[in-house]
């Protein structure tokens, strides 16, 4: 499953079932830990879920940005661009995007639908290549 | 009173072991399929031996993936009992690169394992951990250091899995064996030393596979995220 809408749609499903919630309170641009209170019991079973429904290797530290303090910490020490830093360890964001969330960190977990949907995108790409 | 069990199939880490054969025959009494692990050579052919029909996979704690147990995992495993356990006795004063790497399996490495373990049991809502722990994460001798981390390490880690995921339906509990005539205790326990007066303070084989048993059972999931201990009365007196 390659096609952008068809991953989207999946994750929503899974993001509804899990979270129990309506599928159309869920759009790309929902956060999921703000919006959706997504807890890290709820990460889990989403990277779970996603490894199972959509048959791809999930890393969870990169799917839900896990480590991204540690990343800009890291880039800063050695002097080196935030944006550089972020497209080197995720690379399914694209630079809008990455540019997007590192101007909105201060209001909480950055993570929204359409960034699960980029890692799916990019890890079924992957498999496809 | 019938046990019952809701779970099909069984994982026993540490299956050629006295106890992990005399678990996988009780339970494939109930009807559920057991999957045997086994480390070494030895491990493989008792269960070969005692159990024609069934193939053990081979894994060691250390190890870092899990390949040849994932046809298992993605089939469904509802039972993971834990009886891996390597031997390595010294003065923790004295420790060298030997107990970092022991360490590392025992606790990095089980911890890398039950992770892989867990998450295939969250879709289903569904899993067990049975920890085999030892008096020693209570009570070490000298020269257990080791081992007795080890063991009290993993009970945290077992402790913790299922305070985390019992609300998905996987649930935990650890059971701390003290000296059982098989195995490691068998080996310790000398019939012919007058000095050992244990005072028939020890737990036979089919005591410990059968609280095994039903600690894996239905009527047992109310035990969870705690820590039991089987040992006869031994480390219940303040001097031996």
């Amino acid at each position: 499953m390659s096609n952008p809408e068809d991953i989207t749609a999946s994750i929503t499903d899974i993001l509804a079932d899990i979270l129990d919630l309506d599928p159309v309170q869920i759009t790309p641009e929902t956060y999921v830990v703000r919006d959706l209170r997504a807890e890290s019991i709820d990460l889990l079973e989403i990277g779970v879920a996603m490894q199972h429904r959509l048959d791809m290797e999930v890393d969870d530290d990169t799917l839900f940005l896990k480590n991204m303090r540690q990343v800009l910490a890291r880039a800063a020490k050695a002097g080196k661009a935030p944006e550089e830093a972020m497209t080197a360890e995720y690379p399914h964001l694209d630079r809008a995007r990455i540019a997007e969330i590192l101007a909105d960190r201060e209001g909480g977990p950055v993570i929204k639908v359409r960034d699960l949907a980029a890692y799916a995108a990019d890890r079924a790409g992957d498999r496809e290549d | 009173m019938k046990l019952s069990f809701r779970g099909r199939t069984a994982l026993i880490l540490g299956g050629g072991s006295d106890m992990g054969l005399a678990l996988a025959a009780l339970l494939r009494e109930e009807g559920v399929t057991v999957i045997p692990t086994h480390v070494s050579d030895a491990g493989r052919e008792a269960v070969a031996r005692r159990f024609p029909d069934l193939a053990s996979t081979r894994l060691a704690l250390g190890d870092h993936d899990f390949e040849a147990l994932q046809p298992a995992l993605d089939a469904g495993v509802d039972y993971l009992v834990d009886l891996a356990q390597g031997d390595l006795e010294g003065l923790a004063a004295a420790a060298g690169d030997e107990a970092e790497s022991y360490l590392e399996a025992h606790v990095s490495g089980r911890l890398r394992l039950l992770r892989t373990v867990t998450r295939s049991m969250l879709p289903r809502r569904f899993g067990r951990l049975v920890f085999v722990s030892s008096t020693a994460a209570a009570l070490p001798a000298p020269g257990q250091a080791f081992y007795c981390a080890a063991k009290r390490a993993a009970e945290g880690l077992y402790q913790s899995l299922g305070l985390e995921l019992g609300a998905r339906g996987v649930t935990s509990v650890s059971l701390r064996l003290g000296l059982v005539d098989a195995g490691r205790g068998k080996r310790f326990l000398d019939e012919g030393d007058r000095r050992q007066n244990l005072g028939g303070k020890v737990v036979s084989l089919e005591q410990a596979a059968s609280t095994l048993l039903f600690l894996l059972s239905d009527q047992a999931l109310a035990l969870t995220c705690t820590t039991i201990t089987m040992d006869a009365g031994l480390t219940a007196q303040k001097y031996l």
